[in-house]
């Protein structure tokens, strides 16, 4: 829980700042994938790997993935009419009938119409998803954040010993 | 404002280096955690794993099994458990069985399919009964479930206990203690004791006498709302006053309708008492038949009484199920357990998944699942869960252990026998020549393809018998000291129907007779000193909760006709104190109530006899009035009809 706490701060802290904006367009695009996937399964855990292992803000992965899931649960009757059809697709059924049989892959639940639609829908829009919350995080730094630094509240909040006092122990944790 | 630390400190000195693509801060956790896992797996899995499997097995097996030492190999996908001990759970200083070495290795390609695949297995080192280091723990044993019925509790070892109590039951009971005690002469002192509670007879006859006492109340309440004589006199009366005179048309009908009156309210008396006598004659032919049901009832005390004496007929099957029947119960007891677990973990196909998996050799499968429907493509490449292709097992005799000379196989062990096609077998023959065990061959197949059919063969050469307990009890303790023992089982389950044999040879027999009276030992001595063989054959056929058992021992028959020899007339005299006792005792009553139904039938009888009377002679006096009026009326018409004739014919007509 206070890993999870420090990397949705870290996610607000980022999002302030003029720094990472690739870092949170990419962590919402991966939250956009994960928030889709309607069960826990191979997929969920290969995604969960790569928040892992590459420079993508986890913050943003979560609080994406928990806003999407929402969202996907509306779109489920679509999804389960893109994955029925896919998977019905006559070309395709011996590559899934491959697939079935193979080791692991039926692991990743492909043969359920949800996890197929939702997968390959969220794969297709991951890229505009990304595009769009990079486009979003610089317009929000241009717009909201500059607003906010030139209001007279944020001046004065600055000049306060407590806000310096944190700013030092900020650097100093971050050197 | 511009001396803030952000717009000093922003610009150049504390801008942080940029960092690459991947998180290099999460190599050291990642590789702490592979560390971790790397020693728990090379160090502590084993332990922890045979831990597990000695807990679950004490607890499945219900007797302490211990392993001596398992090992795993995560690259291999194999497993190998050494010295793994079975306590006895009749001796717990003894292991029923011990297993010198069981490996075998797991198909990496079903274990990527989350499939447990086992292609050959090896079984090594077997032993029966060997002495353990210390006596193993037994795990209690639950109370038995003679309540319940097969349905409401389906867990092997409940139906497992279901058979055997009722098996139990079918048991004559403790006939040999019994007849035993009927030597010694303590059964005329039980049968005082035995006859202080209550008899059924003996209640029966206290329930009669209150029901008649009731019903006389009843009677004499519906004997008084009878119509009474005056009523039948005023009836009379009314009759003689009707005149029926034809030159007053008027008052003939008027009397005509009062007739017609009369005759109705006679009609109801009369269906009145009709009604009270046909209810009194139904009540007095129930009150009968349930007198002449006390007979039964003093048969049924007599029974009782001999049941609770232990005294059962001296037949030879009465004796052989008192003798065998709880052995049998056990054995039976025990192969009902295992078909079931084996029903339970095997399972076979059902009729809906049989379409399931027809219709999978098909293109496209689907069923409707909370989200989104699930797609099965045709299996190429399919395992069940498990899948044990086959184990090997085989050990060699040694001088110094309990180990046999065993040879055979098991194969195809499945959760799914339906994928796999074919039925698990076990096949295995051998000797354990230091237990003195000869000619194995145990034959299992559980066949779960399609509808289960489980058959069991096992036979034995020889084996030895030692303190094999027939009966034991105060009185008596009957049983097989030593003797060498050759047995032949068939066992069928078929469904819901089984069908079990079983034929035991016992040879060179040594009894073991212990008895409080000499005579008693004496004479069980002498009946079985000549009998050195001794057979059995038994059965069991039906339903697990409606088994029929079938019995035949030449040791009952012995028995039977040896003890017939001694104890025929004291049992026919006890039998014949039983029935006298009983039927003096309830005489009395008997008698009373018997006066007491004669009397209360005849003073009721007597009453509807008088009332009918009454009624009659109403009826007939009615009758003589309105018929004798009737023949006047007649007449009358008559002399009318002639006058106009007359008349007619003075007119020329």
């Amino acid at each position: 829980m206070t890993l999870l706490l420090k990397q949705i701060f870290g996610f607000v802290k980022l999002l302030n700042s003029e720094t990472g904006t690739n870092q949170i367009a990419a962590g919402i695009a991966a939250g956009f994938v994960l928030g889709m996937t309607p069960f826990f399964s191979l997929q969920s855990i290969l995604i969960f790997l790569c928040l892992f292992l590459f420079r993508v803000q986890i913050g943003a992965a979560f609080i994406a993935a928990f806003f999407f899931k929402f969202v996907a649960y509306l779109f489920d009757p679509a999804f389960d009419s893109i994955g029925g059809m896919i998977l019905q697709m006559h070309s395709l059924s011996g590559v899934f009938t491959d697939m079935y049989n193979m080791p692991i892959v039926p692991l990743t639940r492909f043969n359920n119409t949800i996890v197929m639609g939702s997968g390959v829908v969220s794969l297709i829009l991951a890229p505009f998803v990304y595009l769009g919350s990079r486009i979003g995080v610089i317009k929000y730094r241009a717009t909201v954040v500059a607003r906010i630094k030139g209001s007279k509240l944020w001046h004065a909040l600055k000049a306060t010993s407590l806000f310096k006092w944190y700013y030092k122990y900020d650097q100093l944790t971050h050197r | 404002m511009t001396n803030s630390p952000i717009d000093d400190a922003t610009p150049t000195n504390t801008l942080p280096k940029p960092k690459g693509p991947i998180r290099t801060g999460a190599v050291i956790p990642t590789v702490i955690l592979l560390l971790i896992c790397f020693v728990f797996f090379h160090f502590f899995f084993d332990w922890s794993f045979k831990r597990a499997l000695t807990w679950t097995g004490s607890h499945f097996y219900g007797a302490e099994v211990d392993i001596h030492s398992l090992k795993t190999s995560f690259w291999r996908g194999s497993i190998q458990i050494r010295g793994i001990e079975l306590t006895d759970k009749q001796n717990p200083a003894l292991d029923f069985l011990r297993i010198g070495e069981i490996h075998f290795g797991f198909l990496w390609d079903a274990l990527l399919r989350l499939k447990f695949v086992v292609n050959n297995a090896g079984v090594d080192g077997i032993a029966l009964y060997a002495p353990r280091v210390h006596p193993g723990w037994l795990k209690p044993s639950p109370k038995p479930s003679s309540g319940k019925t097969l349905k409401s509790n389906t867990s092997a070892e409940s139906i497992g206990n279901s058979v055997v109590s009722q098996v139990k039951k079918l048991s004559p009971g403790d006939t040999l203690s019994g007849l035993a005690g009927l030597l010694q002469g303590t059964k005329q002192e039980a049968l005082v004791k035995d006859l202080q509670g209550g008899l059924k007879s003996e209640a029966r006859i206290k329930e009669l006498q209150t029901e008649i006492t009731q019903k006389q109340k009843e009677w004499q309440q519906k004997f008084a709302a009878l119509p009474q004589k005056k009523d039948f006199i005023n009836l009379i009366n009314r009759a003689k006053a009707l005149k029926f005179n034809p030159r007053n048309p008027k008052q003939f009908a008027e009397n005509l309708q009062q007739a017609a009156e009369i005759k109705s309210e006679l009609d109801q008396k009369l269906k009145q008492i009709k009604g009270t006598t046909d209810a009194f004659q139904s009540d007095v032919r129930n009150l009968t038949a349930q007198y002449k049901g006390i007979d039964q009832l003093v048969q049924q005390d007599i029974a009782d009484t001999e049941a609770s004496l232990h005294i059962g007929n001296l037949d030879a099957k009465t004796l052989t199920q008192a003798l065998f029947m709880n052995w049998l119960a056990q054995k039976l007891g025990a192969y009902a357990k295992y078909m079931s677990l084996a029903r339970e973990y095997m399972p076979a196909v059902k009729k809906s998944s049989s379409k399931k998996s027809s219709k999978s050799s098909g293109f496209f499968m689907a069923h409707a699942r909370s989200h989104g429907r699930t797609f099965r493509f045709p299996i190429t490449t399919g395992y069940p869960l498990f899948w044990l292709k086959r184990a090997d097992i085989s050990s060699k005799a040694t001088a110094s252990g309990f180990s046999g000379n065993i040879t055979g196989s098991l194969t195809n062990v499945t959760t799914d026998p339906a994928i796999v096609g074919q039925p698990a077998v076990l096949d295995v023959k051998g000797d354990f020549p230091k237990a003195d065990v000869y000619k194995i061959h145990l034959n299992v197949t559980i066949n779960h393809v399609h509808k289960p059919l489980d058959t069991m063969k096992l036979s034995v050469g020889s084996y030895p018998v030692s303190a094999m307990k027939l009966v034991n009890s105060s009185s008596l303790h009957l049983g097989l000291k030593n003797a060498e023992g050759n047995s032949l089982i068939r066992a069928a389950y078929n469904d819901q129907t089984l069908n079990f044999n079983l034929q035991n040879t016992y040879t060179n027999v040594i009894y073991n007779i212990r008895s409080p009276s000499t005579q008693v030992k004496q004479i069980l001595d002498q009946i079985l000193t000549g009998i050195t063989t001794v057979t059995l054959d038994a059965s069991a056929t039906g339903s697990l909760d409606h088994l029929n058992i079938g019995m035949n021992s030449n040791m009952g028959s012995a028995l039977a006709n040896g003890l017939r020899r001694y104890v025929q007339q004291q049992l026919n005299e006890l039998q014949a104190k039983i029935k006298s006792t009983i039927e003096n005792r309830i005489a009395g009553s008997k008698e009373q109530l018997a006066k007491q139904m004669g009397a209360a039938q005849n003073q009721f009888e007597k009453l509807l006899n008088s009332k009918n009377s009454e009624v009659r002679s109403a009826q007939n006096a009615i009758l003589h009035q309105t018929t004798g009026r009737g023949s006047s009326l007649n007449n009358a018409a008559n002399q009318l009809k002639k006058a106009a004739q007359h008349l007619l014919k003075g007119l020329h007509f």
